[in-house]
C-alpha cells in the first residue's frame, strides 16, 4: 500500500482492497479503476501494438479507448468508466488495440 | 427485447435534462438515456466519491443535483449505463445497457449527445500523464484525485479557466496556464456588454491570479517529453497567425499536462439519422443544424439540443433543451397556456445567451497557423498508430479528403472512430492541400457508433444467441 497518494485532502469513501497485477492496493468506493490506479502513481495502463508505446488515461470520459485494461478476467475494459468494488482484479499491459 | 416510448432523449446533460423536465411536466411519456452511471453529463457531473471539506460542492454540481431531482419528480424515466450504438428509421434505437442489448422504438427523438474535447496532436501527446482538461476536471470533481503533483494547463478556451479554478481549489499545484488566444483589449471591451457574466469571469481569473499561476497568452505547448510517463513540457510563443516561434521555447518540469482546444460536437447519431449539418470551426467543427425557435432538425420528429447544435455552453444548452422539450410535447398533443408562455420567454432567453456564446467562440477561435505541431513521426491517430508522415504520404499521392486519407492510412478506423484524431487530421490535411476544412471533411460515422459486442447486437434484435461474450 503506497503511503503517499494523490487523493484530495478530505476525500472519503469506504476503503476496499483491489488487486492490481496481483498486488493489493487500497481504493475507495466510488472511484473508477483509472483514478484508483492514478492515486497510487500507476499511470501506464497498456502498450500499443506497433511500437509497444506506453498509454494511460487521456480523455477520462470513455471516448478515447486508450485506458483499456483487463478487469475481473474481461479484457478491453475502459478503466475510466469501471467502478471499483471489493476484490476487483485489474491486469495492466494486456490490451493492444 | 423492444421497448416503445413516446419521447426518447439521448443524453442526460444540461440540455437533455432540461428537455426531459419540460416534456415530463406536460405529461409526456419520457425516457432519458445516458451512457454514464449518473445524470449530469460533463458540465453537471455528480461526484461518486464523497468529500468532507469546508469548501462544499461546486455551483455546477448543486445546479445539476437540483435539476436531476426535478426531472425525477416530474416522472421522466432515466436509464443509466446505456450506450446508443445505432439509430434507424421509425426511430429504432439500438443500445447496450449494463451489458445487455436492447431496442427502443420512439415516436419523437431529442438528441442531446453533447460534445467531447478537441485534441491537437503534438510530439509526446500520447505519454501517460498527458490528458484533456475534462479528464483533469473529472479526476478532481468526481473522483477527488489529483492528476499529478506539477500540472500544466494548456490549449485554449474558457473551459481552461474553469478547470484551473477547480484544480487549485482541490489543492493542486498548477505550474503554468498556457492559452493560445492572444490577450485582447477588444475582447475585454466586448465583455462590458455582458454584465451578468462579470462575476463569473472575475471569480475564475481571480483564483488564478491569487495563487500566482504563471499565465502565458498567445502560447502553446508544442511537445511533451519523458521516458514512460510525462516529465517535461515545452512551451513556445505563437506569432500573430498562430505559428510557433521556435526561438521562444521554454521547458518546464511537469507530471501532468491537461491540454485541449475547446470542444467538438458529438454528431454521430444526428448524422446517422440523416439530419442536415454544417461546418464551422468556431462552433467546434461539424454541428447539427436546427430551427432555433423549436430545436427541430431537418428530419421530422428529430430534435437536437445543446452542444451537438454547435458549442455554446451550458446556459444555451439548458434553454435549447427547454424549447425542444416543449415543442416535442406539443407535437405529441400535450399543451396548455402556461407552456405557451414558457416557450415565448425561453425563446427570448435563447437569443441573449447565444449572443454571449458567439462572442466567446470568436474570442477563442484557434488561429489558422496552429495547424501542424506534428513532425513526420508524431502519432496522429492514437488508436491505429498512424503518424503525420503517413498522412502526408497519402496526400502526396492524391488523397484530398478525410475519407480518402482514412482509406489509405487507417487513420480514424480504430476504436474511438476518429473522435480524437479528427480535428488534427482535418487541419493537417487542409494545411497540406490548401483546401477548406469543410471540404476536407470528417470521418463519416457508420453504425455502430460505439464498439459493441456481436452478442449484444443479436440480443437487441431478439435473436436467441449462442454467444456468451
Amino acid at each position: 500500500m503506497a503511503p503517499s497518494t494523490l487523493h484530495v485532502p478530505g476525500s472519503r469513501g469506504d476503503p476496499v482492497t483491489i488487486l492490481v497485477d496481483d498486488e493489493p492496493v487500497e481504493a475507495r468506493i466510488g472511484e473508477t479503476v483509472a483514478s484508483a490506479l492514478l492515486a497510487h502513481g500507476r499511470r501506464v495502463l497498456r502498450r500499443t501494438d506497433r511500437r509497444g508505446a506506453p498509454r494511460g488515461l487521456f480523455c477520462g470520459i470513455g471516448v478515447c479507448y486508450d485506458c483499456l485494461v483487463t478487469v475481473d478476467g474481461i479484457g478491453h475494459r475502459r478503466a475510466c468508466l469501471t467502478p471499483v468494488h471489493a476484490n476487483l482484479r485489474v491486469e495492466t499491459g494486456t490490451a493492444s488495440p | 427485447m423492444t421497448e416503445h416510448r413516446d419521447l426518447v432523449i439521448i443524453g442526460a446533460g444540461p440540455a437533455g435534462l432540461s428537455a426531459a423536465l419540460e416534456a415530463a411536466r406536460l405529461g409526456v411519456d419520457v425516457l432519458l438515456l445516458d451512457e454514464y452511471g449518473r445524470s449530469g453529463g460533463q458540465y453537471m457531473k455528480q461526484p461518486t466519491v464523497p468529500l468532507e471539506t469546508a469548501a462544499g460542492v461546486s455551483p455546477q454540481v448543486r445546479e445539476g443535483a437540483a435539476l436531476i431531482a426535478e426531472v425525477e419528480a416530474a416522472g421522466a424515466e432515466t436509464w443509466h449505463g446505456s450506450e446508443v450504438w445505432g439509430v434507424f428509421p421509425g426511430f429504432r434505437l439500438c443500445l447496450e445497457r449494463d451489458g445487455r442489448g436492447i431496442e427502443v422504438v420512439a415516436k419523437r427523438l431529442i438528441v442531446a449527445s453533447g460534445a467531447h474535447e478537441r485534441a491537437m496532436a503534438f510530439p509526446g501527446w500520447t505519454l501517460p500523464g498527458v490528458m484533456t482538461p475534462g479528464c483533469a476536471q473529472t479526476l478532481v470533481k468526481s473522483q477527488h484525485v489529483l492528476p499529478g503533483r506539477r500540472i500544466v494547463l494548456a490549449g485554449s478556451g474558457p473551459f481552461l479557466l474553469v478547470v484551473g479554478k477547480q484544480l487549485l481549489e482541490a489543492g493542486a499545484e498548477v505550474v503554468a496556464y498556457v492559452e493560445a488566444a492572444r490577450w485582447s483589449w477588444s475582447a475585454l471591451f466586448t465583455m462590458a456588454c455582458f454584465p451578468d457574466r462579470w462575476g463569473e469571469l472575475g471569480g475564475l481569473v481571480g483564483t488564478l491570479l491569487a495563487r500566482r499561476v504563471p499565465l502565458r497568452f498567445g502560447s502553446a505547448v508544442v511537445a511533451a517529453r519523458g521516458q514512460e510517463c510525462l516529465e517535461r513540457v515545452i512551451i513556445t510563443r505563437l506569432d500573430r497567425q498562430g505559428r510557433p516561434l521556435p526561438d521562444s521555447e521554454t521547458e518546464l518540469a511537469a507530471d501532468a499536462l491537461a491540454v485541449a482546444y475547446g470542444f467538438r460536437p458529438s454528431t454521430e447519431l444526428t448524422t446517422l439519422l440523416g439530419c442536415r449539418h454544417e461546418f464551422d470551426d468556431r462552433r467546434g467543427g461539424r454541428f447539427c443544424v436546427v430551427d432555433e425557435s423549436s430545436g427541430t432538425t431537418s428530419v421530422e420528429g428529430v430534435y437536437a439540443v445543446g452542444e451537438v447544435t454547435g458549442v455554446g455552453g451550458a446556459r444555451v444548452a439548458r434553454v435549447e433543451g427547454c424549447i425542444a422539450g416543449l415543442c416535442a410535447a406539443r407535437s405529441l398533443g400535450r399543451w396548455d397556456g402556461e407552456a405557451e408562455r414558457r416557450l415565448s420567454g425561453t425563446r427570448r432567453r435563447r437569443r441573449r445567451e447565444q449572443r454571449f456564446a458567439d462572442f466567446v467562440n470568436r474570442a477563442f477561435e484557434t488561429p489558422k497557423g496552429l495547424s501542424a505541431l506534428v513532425s513526420d513521426d508524431t502519432v496522429v491517430c492514437r488508436c491505429e498508430e498512424v503518424d503525420a508522415g503517413d498522412i502526408a504520404e497519402a496526400v502526396r499521392i492524391g488523397a484530398r479528403t478525410m475519407t480518402a486519407v482514412k482509406m489509405w492510412t487507417r487513420c480514424g478506423m480504430g476504436r474511438c472512430q476518429g473522435r480524437i484524431c479528427g480535428w488534427t487530421a482535418n487541419r493537417y490535411i487542409a494545411a497540406l492541400t490548401g483546401l477548406d476544412p469543410a471540404v476536407v471533411g470528417v470521418n463519416e460515422p457508420r453504425f455502430p457508433v460505439k464498439p459493441v459486442a456481436l452478442a449484444r447486437v443479436l440480443e437487441g434484435a431478439g435473436a436467441q444467441s449462442a454467444l456468451s461474450v
